[in-house]
């Protein structure tokens, strides 16, 4: 278990010494210290806001229920993202069986709901990039939801947690080749779906 | 026998952007790059790639209306107790062996006497809130009077594809709440 001291001045071991002791505090901290790690996570696989949300709140309940069992030689981040990806998982299977035809639009948020464009006559008022940026956020999320879903998994762990493949392998309980040869799948379709974006960025 | 590594090997490349290979690998790659432009604009696309899946991530989190996470986590704490459930103790044959063996009697002597016990009904009432009817499943929106549960029921149609598995629910017209452990329930516990 790491010893790093966070950015709220709490190492690991202290902050999981805290949770076994059902500390407040060490709950708060775990919260903020994760949330938005664990969300991206888990948006990354289902493409739901409020289902990913829902399954943050799930898996930091869990994490009371469960805390005793976490062993110290571990790190807790691996073991956050491996409840995350379960419970991802699971929510997919068991869900999609049922509603297979409830459909929610990936770009949900068309029209920015929350209105967080840059204003006009700012430097970071840059229509023309800010449209083709969402068209390519558009087409990501597209053929990331194409992907099979421990490809997915992988692939968001890899490029939005930035986890080694080992750290991955130990996630998902599967072979470092397995993780290696899931992301080359993953980033080949992608990499292809997002070609005429990535082509001008590639180019001198 | 010269088994020579192809210099522009796209998997070793992306080991090299994961910072996956070993150091001398690393530096060989490094050399590599410095001397061949095809490559360098590969390596770029993968970067690119990386930043914009974060941004798109980022900007996932950062539109979605976000809910009170540290509040709602306290509040379930409360409502369950003080602590975190106790530490279990390591799991020995010789502790659990005369728990086993009752419950293993009492299962026996419950079968015998009792071989089909009446299902287990909730006495509460629940109010029926909202409820739809459709090709793929008919759904019902229930509240429980007193605790104010919110109970979200399922009723699968049968699909032909054999996709489903296997413990559907009888047809609508037979009255489920005679038993509850068969029908699919959520307790989505937002009174």
């Amino acid at each position: 278990m790491s010893n790093a001291i966070d950015r709220d001045g709490l190492s690991e071991a202290h902050l999981v010494a805290g949770l076994k002791k059902g500390d407040e505090e060490a709950y708060r901290t775990l919260v903020r210290r994760y949330e938005d790690r664990l969300f991206k996570v888990a948006f990354g696989i289902l493409l739901d806001r409020e289902e990913a949300w829902d399954i943050v709140q799930d898996v930091f309940f869990k994490v009371y229920q469960s805390i005793h069992t976490f062993k110290a030689q571990a790190r807790l981040s691996t073991w956050l993202h491996r409840i995350t990806v379960n419970h991802c998982l699971n929510w997919k299977r068991r869900w999609k069986r049922r509603l297979r035809q409830f459909h929610r639009p990936l770009d949900a948020d068309s029209n920015d709901p929350l209105g967080r464009y840059p204003p006009i006559g700012t430097e970071q008022y840059q229509p023309e990039r800010q449209v083709r940026e969402k068209q390519m956020a558009q087409h990501l999320w597209q053929y990331v939801a194409e992907l099979p879903e421990e490809a997915r998994a992988v692939f968001m762990l890899k490029e939005v947690e930035g986890l080694s493949y080992d750290e991955i392998a130990e996630v998902l309980g599967i072979k470092r080749g397995t993780v290696s040869s899931r992301l080359f799948y993953a980033r080949k379709r992608i990499k292809k779906a997002l070609a005429p974006y990535l082509k001008e960025e590639g180019d001198p | 026998m010269n088994t020579a590594i192809n210099p522009c090997d796209a998997r070793r490349l992306i080991r090299y952007h994961d910072n996956e290979l070993p150091a001398g690998e690393r530096q060989a790659v490094a050399d590599h790059l410095a001397q061949c432009s095809r490559c360098r604009r590969a390596l770029a696309q993968q970067q690119h790639l990386r930043r914009f899946v974060q941004q798109a991530a980022n900007g996932a989190a950062a539109r979605t209306p976000r809910p009170d996470v540290e509040s709602a986590l306290l509040a379930r704490i409360k409502n369950r107790g003080a602590s975190p459930p106790a530490t279990p103790r390591s799991w020995s044959p010789r502790r659990w062996a005369p728990a086993a063996a009752l419950a293993l009697a009492t299962l026996v002597v419950t079968v015998i006497y009792n071989p089909w016990p009446e299902a287990v009904v909730s006495r509460e009432p629940s109010a029926i809130v909202e409820s739809f009817h459709g090709n793929v499943s008919t759904v019902m929106i229930l509240q429980t009077q007193t605790t104010g549960q919110t109970i979200v029921w399922f009723n699968e149609i049968s699909e032909p594809d054999g996709e489903s598995d296997g413990n559907q629910s009888a047809p609508p017209a037979v009255d489920r709440s005679a038993h509850p452990a068969a029908d699919r329930q959520r307790s989505v516990g937002r009174a």
